[in-house]
């Protein structure tokens, strides 16, 4: 067999794997256009439904990490659910703290954070994080992969950039103690990766 | 491909009786069936009875049931079918009520084919749809009374007991009893596997198909063709392997459907899947406890099912037949069962008995190559006790 016979056999199978990685680079485009973008979500509380009411909530600066930081001041038993679109390859991140309005030490919060479609609700993280002083706060740190909630999929039914996600912010206070005051949000956003 | 048991493997003592009879032992037992379902008519409510509708579960079903007559018992929070039977009301999942309606609507999702089944014979309208889900699982014990006739030649003693074991089986009348998807899906299988013997595999793949809508484990029945042995040149693998896609490929895109609208919560099993022999072992430390605390029924019950599933598996793996398509189904739910968490051995009778009924058909089929008489006798009893749990649920 000629070189150029082989050439030619093989040709069929050279023009499949050209089409396969266009479709892969095709398919990769508008996840790597959107990647610096972060949704600093303590900025866009005013877009935010928050529980019990809107007027029980704020916004602090803290210092995290010898950096100051945008926190969110809710209370003990709160809510806030953001309506965003999630870019590709979406990461949650934030620092959490609870701050107790007694000498309890066992006080605590449960906090947790879901994903809703308004019919399917996920919850992707939770924690009980001790409450700490009013004058050294402890921050918990949060980190979550929403990249399933983002870009383009391998699917023929599930499309979630067409989709507005509400994020879900719980907390709660821990039983037996109810005497945490608050609780802090601290720098929370979503970055694309 | 080898087709196991039938006439030509019966024990050579075996005395024949004419064709006339085996058609009597078929007509009667399928009018002992009939008339066993037909206790459970009424004129208002129809068949419903056989869906079990649970009182507790009233309050949060689908508005296309409300308006539906239906037998719902006082107190109960009823069975698995009241769900499934929803999901026929809502054949894509589209209503959020839906899921108000499930106990667990991602894991309910996945088994959607009994639900398509009576939307499309029920010509949409939800009175009929109910009446037809209520009554597939007869059809479906009728069909496979037909096709378990390919391996049990009712001519013969041996015959007349493997098939009357298999088709009044626990875990097939519990199937009957309560509309659920286990009657349906080994008649899937069992066609399956039939294609297969007669060398019509994509039939087969395409039964297997079929099947893993209505219960994901069913997908197991592939094993009716892949077969290692086969694999002796690449168009032989290449060939198996386009089966195999064919099988899995309507499972696929529907989790794909259903992962769009539960996503994660699609592959969750909670407790039903544990680590290799709990289920069983609990199970059959149970028939200690019962027998120490003075219930003697209970520990009666756990013991059959314990030495019937013990000599399933005992039999399946002292007697390997990897040519047969239905030792090598009957290997796939053996090591299923080991994996099957204490939720499904609880209860009487247990769902172990509905999951597992391939198990039971796989080792009643290898029981027809025995020779000794004495020792099939004493398997075939051993492995069918469970059998004796039928009547708890109602049906003979």
């Amino acid at each position: 067999m000629s070189a150029r016979d082989r050439t030619a056999r093989s040709r069929p199978w050279l023009w499949l794997l050209a089409g396969l990685a266009a479709v892969a680079v095709s398919c990769r485009t508008p996840d790597s256009s959107d990647a610096a973008s972060t949704i600093e979500l303590a900025r866009t509380l005013d877009g935010a439904e928050l529980q019990p009411s809107a007027a029980a909530f704020s916004r602090t600066l803290v210092v995290l990490a010898g950096h100051d930081a945008v926190a969110i001041v809710a209370p003990a038993a709160s809510r806030v659910t953001w309506p965003l679109r999630l870019p590709p390859h979406a990461w949650f991140a934030a620092q959490v703290g609870a701050i107790r309005n007694c000498a309890d030490d066992t006080a605590s919060v449960r906090f947790s954070v879901g994903i809703s479609d308004d019919r399917t609700y996920e919850e992707l993280w939770r924690a009980v994080v001790p409450a700490s002083d009013p004058a050294s706060p402890r921050w918990t740190p949060v980190g979550i992969d929403l990249g399933d909630y983002g870009g383009t999929k391998l699917s023929l039914f599930y499309q979630p950039a067409r989709i507005t996600w509400r994020l879900i912010a719980n907390a709660r206070p821990a039983p037996p103690s109810a005497c945490v005051a608050q609780v802090l949000w601290a720098a929370p956003r979503v970055e694309a990766r | 491909m080898p087709r196991d048991g039938g006439a030509a493997s019966e024990s050579p003592s075996a005395r024949r009786s004419s064709p006339r009879t085996a058609l009597a032992v078929h007509c009667g037992a399928v009018l002992v069936l009939l008339i066993s379902v037909g206790r459970y008519y009424d004129s208002r409510d129809g068949f419903t009875s056989l869906i079990g509708f649970g009182e507790k579960q009233a309050a949060s079903i689908v508005p296309a049931l409300d308006q539906v007559p239906r037998r719902v018992s006082n107190g109960s929070k009823g069975y698995d079918g009241q769900f499934y039977v929803q999901m026929a009301l809502d054949p894509l999942l589209r209503d959020p009520a839906t899921d108000r309606a499930m106990d667990n609507p991602p894991l309910r999702a996945r088994r959607i084919l009994l639900g398509w089944t009576a939307y499309v014979l029920g010509l949409g309208r939800p009175a009929w749809i109910v009446q037809v889900f209520a009554l597939q699982n007869v059809v479906a014990w009728l069909a496979l009374s037909v096709v378990l006739r390919r391996w049990f030649d009712l001519t013969t003693a041996r015959g007349v007991s493997l098939w009357l074991a298999t088709l009044f089986s626990g875990g097939l009348m519990v199937s009957v009893r309560l509309s659920l998807l286990d009657g349906p899906s080994l008649l899937l299988l069992a066609v399956a596997v039939a294609a297969a013997e007669s060398n019509r595999h994509w039939i087969a793949s395409v039964a297997v198909g079929i099947a893993g809508l209505a219960r994901e484990t069913n997908v197991l029945g592939a094993l009716a063709w892949v077969d290692p042995r086969a694999w002796s040149n690449r168009r032989a693998v290449l060939r198996q392997i386009g089966l195999l896609i064919l099988a899995l490929a309507p499972l696929a895109i529907w989790f794909d459907y259903i992962h769009s609208i539960y996503r994660s919560l699609i592959f969750t099993s909670g407790e039903t899947l544990a680590r290799p022999f709990a289920g069983l072992l609990w199970r059959a430390q149970t028939v200690v406890r019962d027998a120490t605390s003075g219930s003697a029924d209970h520990a009666l019950r756990s013991t059959t099912l314990v030495v019937a599933f013990v000599t399933q598996l005992v039999t399946v793996a002292a007697r390997p037949r990897p040519h047969t398509a239905w030792w090598r189904i009957g290997v796939g739910y053996a090591a299923l069962l080991l994996f099957l968490g204490r939720p499904l051995w609880e209860g009487t009778p247990p769902a172990v008995l509905r999951i597992e009924l391939p198990l039971l058909a796989a080792f009643n089929v290898l029981l027809v190559r025995i020779e000794d008489d004495r020792w099939f006798w004493l398997l075939f009893l051993c492995g069918n006790l469970a059998a004796l749990q039928a009547p708890v649920v109602g049906m003979p």
